[in-house]
């Protein structure tokens, strides 16, 4: 941009320097031959009659023209006006100092007409680049961003910037969702997976209820389909939730929520589950944080983990929580005294459907939905779930945007 | 998805001979954009020479890095370069941050050497993310590590690249600072839609990635 102004100015410049010499050059010549004329005339007159010398040279030096009249009438009786005067002996110089003027006005009208083509074939060289790079934003293919040939020739346009941040905008968006649809996919088939199993061994049982004898082999069947019943009731009852928050259909709503309050509801929540197994659930003394989350949705996380930690402890000990105010978080620690957690299976559990191999954990009712829910709403919010486990029991490690 | 990483029969060998080392043994991975993978491996399982050479830091003995779908086995230095420095934002163990220079300063340093221009609401945006938003005019020695590793962090994600390659990222930290920087790392990823691959030996730290490659003696197990 600098570079164009500076030859814009340089342009200008030239013909503005050139004028003037031009002009002086004219005026120069003009005033040389007005000189040449007077020593002629002086020559003249001078060499016949010398005793008119000192008259002409007081005339020559007179800077009132007193005779200017008398000699303009004499001269003009013998045609010699102004107007000839002009025409013998300037005509040349006038000619071509308008000659000169035409040639640069013709040669500047020539260069801005070439800086005019010149700019303008850029222009809808630039223009066509950017279409096409609107196109590509249209039809989603996103790549030119990284081509580096764009910005040679578009660097430092304004356009070109705004077109890139909304591209990049674009892009992100578009991959999260295809990101969300191949989601919803492998949910449906997972959903579809999860619920075939309790469904079939319902099924084997009313067969087995219309195949059966006695009455008693009847109840036992019946009896049997029911538990069945009741669990895919729990699954279905979790699978809702996991779909409702996999699709965005529950939009987590933050409010201003006290931490001690939050945790309050949450050892709340598990009372009931903790005192039939006659388990502690203590939170740590600690100076109440003011969090921006959603409260019913933070409690349901944190209460998945408590609840995890009360079904895989032994009877009688305890849960510990303990909130640290970092830097930019909040960090919840939950330790239980449980049985902990494999260290390769570590990574997985926050995973949909998840369930660990062991006797113990068979043995409990669940659907590997809990901790999965937990990373989720935790994440929507800008938070993390990890576990630290070491043999005997685990600690949960919450983080929480402050 | 689109590809936005990926390896073909990668190898880094050192020595020859009997002293051969396969620091990198055909390697093959793949990492989608926006994703946030990490690499587990104990010390000298080769997985900072993984990163040097996805970082383009270092080349292979053999087999090829593809970046946003092109080769740059063939590229030049200059052009490696230019790659390095508009495309991928590297966070080192040691924050690397340069100490005559404040926060502001670091931050801003790489885009300044490419010669392009600061985009200063972003990078006011970054560090307020990144919580350093009062930090601004420190020298870096006034800062405690989490607060050091948070720069260089927020240096990484100020030149928009589109992968954030991080190295211990945590190395330096207690693990308390430790998760937080990470739980930032990786929330201002996300935030930005940049992809995120963090090297480390810190299993618990691999839980927060979406998906984790285990490396050993130079090879993907996982």
């Amino acid at each position: 941009m600098k570079k164009r102004v500076l030859i814009f100015t340089g342009i200008i410049l030239i013909i503005t320097v050139s004028l003037g010499i031009f002009g002086g050059i004219v005026i120069y010549k003009a005033d040389r031959f007005e000189v040449r004329r007077v020593q002629n005339m002086a020559g003249a007159v001078i060499s016949e009659y010398p005793q008119a010398e000192s008259i002409f040279i007081d005339a020559a030096i007179d800077e009132a023209f007193k005779y200017e009249a008398e000699g303009a009438d004499i001269l003009s009786s013998y045609g010699y006006d102004e107007d000839m005067h002009v025409k013998d002996q300037y005509k040349t110089l006038i000619y071509v100092y308008s000659g000169m003027i035409i040639l640069l006005f013709l040669l500047s009208l020539g260069a801005g007409y070439g800086i005019f083509v010149y700019i303008s074939r850029n222009q809808k060289k630039r223009e066509k680049l950017l279409l096409c790079m609107l196109d590509d934003c249209i039809s989603g293919d996103f790549e030119f961003i990284d081509d580096e040939k764009n910005f040679e020739l578009l660097e430092g346009s304004a356009l070109l910037d705004s077109l890139m941040k909304l591209a990049g905008s674009l892009r992100l968006k578009t991959a999260r969702l295809n990101e969300e649809r191949d989601n919803t996919k492998t949910l449906v088939t997972d959903i579809s997976h999860q619920l075939k199993t309790p469904i079939s061994a319902m099924k084997v049982c009313f067969d087995m209820y219309l195949e059966a004898d006695s009455d008693s082999e009847k109840k036992e069947f019946l009896d049997r389909s029911m538990t069945q019943m009741d669990k895919l009731e729990s699954l279905t009852a979790a699978l809702i939730n996991i779909s409702r928050l996999e699709n965005n259909m529950i939009s987590l709503n933050p409010e201003k929520v006290h931490l001690q309050r939050l945790l309050i509801d949450v050892v709340n929540t598990e009372y009931y589950k903790a005192s039939v197994k006659n388990i502690e659930v203590e939170v740590e003394e600690f100076k109440d944080i003011e969090l921006f989350i959603d409260k019913k949705w933070t409690v349901e996380a944190i209460a998945n983990i408590v609840d995890n930690g009360i079904k895989y402890s032994p009877e009688g000990s305890r849960i510990n929580i303990k909130v640290t105010k970092m830097f930019s978080f909040v960090r919840i620690e939950i330790e239980d005294q449980g049985i902990g957690i494999p260290k390769e299976d570590r990574n997985k559990i926050f995973l949909r459907f998840f369930r660990g191999d062991s006797d113990i954990v068979k043995g409990q009712d669940g659907s590997g939905v809990g901790l999965y829910l937990t990373r989720k709403i935790l994440e929507e919010q800008g938070g993390t779930v990890s576990v630290k486990s070491g043999g005997e029991g685990s600690t949960f490690v919450v983080q929480i945007p402050l | 998805m689109d590809i936005i990483l990926e390896t073909k029969d990668l190898c880094k060998y050192y020595g020859e001979g009997e002293n051969l080392v396969k620091a990198v043994d055909k390697v093959n991975i793949q990492i989608q954009q926006g994703e946030f993978v990490t690499i587990v491996g104990k010390s000298g399982s080769g997985k900072s020479t993984l990163l040097h050479m996805l970082g383009a830091l270092d080349r292979p003995t053999s087999g090829q890095v593809w970046l946003a779908g092109k080769n740059i086995e063939g590229f030049s230095e200059d052009a490696l370069a230019k790659i390095r420095r508009r495309k991928i934002g590297f966070i080192f163990q040691a924050f690397n941050l340069v100490p005559s220079l404040n926060v502001w300063e670091n931050v801003v340093l790489p885009i300044g050497l490419d010669g392009r221009a600061v985009d200063v609401d972003f990078v006011k945006d970054i560090l307020k993310t990144l919580g350093l938003d009062g930090k601004a005019r420190n020298l870096p020695n006034t800062l405690s590590g989490g607060q050091q590793q948070r720069t260089a962090i927020a240096r990484a994600i100020a030149a928009k690249p589109s992968i954030i390659l991080a190295d211990e990222p945590t190395g330096n930290l207690d693990s308390k600072t430790g998760d937080e920087v990470m739980a930032l790392l990786k929330f201002s990823a996300k935030k930005y839609g940049q992809t995120l691959v963090v090297i480390t030996h810190d299993e618990d730290i691999a839980q927060m990635a979406d998906r984790t490659i285990i490396i050993e003696d130079g090879k993907v197990v996982k």
